[in-house]
């Protein structure tokens, strides 16, 4: 597998739309400076406006503390994390872990995506409009990539988080023709062993899907 | 063309690649342009944690490094007699943290984390291991946690109305308090302690203020303990309240509304428990005014003579 073969980007936001390149690097200590220094300080602003304006109900991501626990080894030391960037701007980042059991296929094992976000800055809120789209997208793409290189064929497990990532995964499933995933499954235990994800929905890539979700950003 | 950047940043790199699904448009993935975030939180063991916030007087934006450094100091010096405490129990006379072993004090060892630009909210947390006591009685396991927990309820004592502050804390602590007063009276408005023990959410303990009303009852509390007369006779009384984690007392002594609180070492709660409710005789330094007993610290106890307890 070579990475030169793909080109992960994501997109522009607003009618032009136009493809900015995402570099996708191992987390380090430029992007440790930037989760504490932006991207908490983003979620810090998005909650504190939440607050002013009375607004209950705080979504989800605000309250990730990823600057704190991407640096948490003990009980993960097979964690692998990886950042996207466009320029100095964070797209995203992805945390994958290897060797996972395929709740599928007997004996096949599968790479856990253990946790996938954007950058708050490329999520629309009341508060800012989004600078790139389709993030998610070009992440899952790359963890497939992560996959075939690391000889798990490019199969993928993992959980939503809640009924927001559960919805966006039905509707990524939907547009590709119900191919992506195997049926839902929930009593699924995640590497981690939490007892929070056995609640969860738990869904894993079929290998025609996962082909489809790289494939897609192979150069032309 | 004048640029309005201030800062050098690397452009993002364009490019006319677009991938298979996106050559007839985003329009029709429009549903999947925000990302949600996938995965779950993972369980990092969260330290109880003491966020300080200093109010410069009027209204100023900075502060002289003296008084950071003294807020420091002191709130860890205040830390370690907390610890002291948490591992021995209140102990009114001890003043020297030279005697208190190294593992005491590595319990209360408060760590900084990077200072939020624009305020003066020093974030710290004691992360430290939980420390094994052999006492000799039964092995008992203190953890951070029990020094912030004792940290809360020795400043809380002061937060009571003058008229009320009944503290069992070590005068070394209440030393260590008073010294607070420095920062207040230089250039600190007020200090707030704004302790967090996990799990507890927002019923936690509420924020603790000091300013120059909770110094002038601390120092109070330190001129009442050095004018009170001790006595090392013992008292006898009906033991009506234990509280075996703050370690403290009260004893009935004559009516039923004369009551005398006390303090006592963990080495004898196992001793105190049985005799909840019954005559007891407390060996130990009674305190009194006008003749009056009112505290005692407890090093001993025994069932009354004739008393088949």
């Amino acid at each position: 597998m070579d990475e030169r073969d793909y080109c992960f980007v994501v997109f522009e936001d607003g009618d032009a739309g136009r493809s900015v390149v995402a570099q996708v690097t191992r987390h380090d200590d430029r992007s440790k400076r930037y989760f504490r220094g932006v991207w908490h300080k983003m979620q810090q602003a998005f909650t504190t406006f939440h607050e002013i304006a009375s607004v209950q109900s705080v979504p989800g991501w605000a309250g990730w503390k990823v600057h704190d626990w991407c640096d948490q080894v003990q009980g993960c030391e097979d964690r692998q994390k990886y950042v996207a960037w466009c320029g100095d701007m964070m797209a995203g980042f992805l945390n994958v872990r290897p060797d996972y059991p395929s709740q599928h296929q007997l004996g096949q094992k599968v790479m856990y995506v253990e946790h996938m976000a954007a950058a708050p800055g490329n999520l629309h809120t009341p508060v800012w409009r989004r600078r790139v789209s389709h993030v998610g997208q070009m992440l899952l793409a790359y963890a497939v990539f992560q996959s075939k290189s690391q000889g798990l064929g490019g199969l993928l497990g993992l959980h939503a988080a809640d009924a927001d990532s559960l919805g966006y995964y039905r509707r990524l499933n939907t547009q590709r023709g119900g191919s992506v995933f195997h049926p839902e499954r929930t009593g699924v235990s995640g590497p981690a062993a939490r007892s929070a994800d056995l609640a969860k929905v738990y869904l894993e890539t079929t290998q025609p899907g996962a082909d489809a979700l790289l494939e897609d950003y192979r150069r032309v | 063309m004048p640029s309005w950047r201030t800062t050098a940043v690397s452009e993002p790199e364009y490019t006319d690649f677009r991938p298979r699904w996106a050559r007839e448009g985003l329009e029709r993935y429009a549903a999947l342009a925000d990302t949600p975030n996938t995965g779950t939180e993972p369980d990092v063991r969260p330290a109880p944690r003491l966020p300080t916030r200093i109010l410069p007087r009027d209204g100023q934006s900075r502060l002289t490094a003296a008084t950071l450094s003294d807020v420091l100091s002191t709130t860890q010096r205040i830390l370690n007699f907390a610890s002291y405490e948490a591992v021995y129990g209140p102990s009114p006379d001890f003043t020297d943290l030279r005697t208190a072993d190294a593992q005491v004090l590595r319990l209360a060892k408060l760590s900084i984390e990077p200072f939020d630009e624009g305020s003066f909210v020093i974030l710290g947390e004691l992360a430290e291991a939980d420390l094994e006591i052999d006492s000799g009685e039964e092995p008992r396991r203190v953890s951070a946690r029990n020094v912030l927990e004792r940290f809360t309820a020795l400043m809380s004592d002061f937060s009571a109305p003058a008229a009320q502050v009944r503290s069992a804390a070590s005068i070394g602590a209440i030393q260590a308090i008073e010294e607070l007063g420095k920062v207040l009276n230089r250039e600190a408005r007020l200090i707030e302690y704004r302790p967090f023990l996990p799990g507890q959410g927002e019923q936690g303990p509420a924020a603790i203020v000091v300013d120059r009303g909770f110094v002038e009852r601390v120092s109070a509390a330190r001129r009442a303990r050095e004018e009170s007369r001790e006595s090392g006779e013992p008292i006898e009384g009906t033991l009506t309240a234990l509280d075996i984690v703050r370690g403290t007392l009260k004893l009935r002594i004559g009516s039923d509304r004369d009551f005398v609180p006390g303090t006592f070492p963990p080495l004898i709660r196992s001793r105190l428990i049985p005799m909840l409710g019954c005559v007891v005789r407390l060996h130990g330094v009674v305190e009194y005014t006008r003749r009056r007993p009112t505290h005692i610290r407890v090093v001993a106890v025994e069932p009354p003579e004739g008393s088949s307890g």
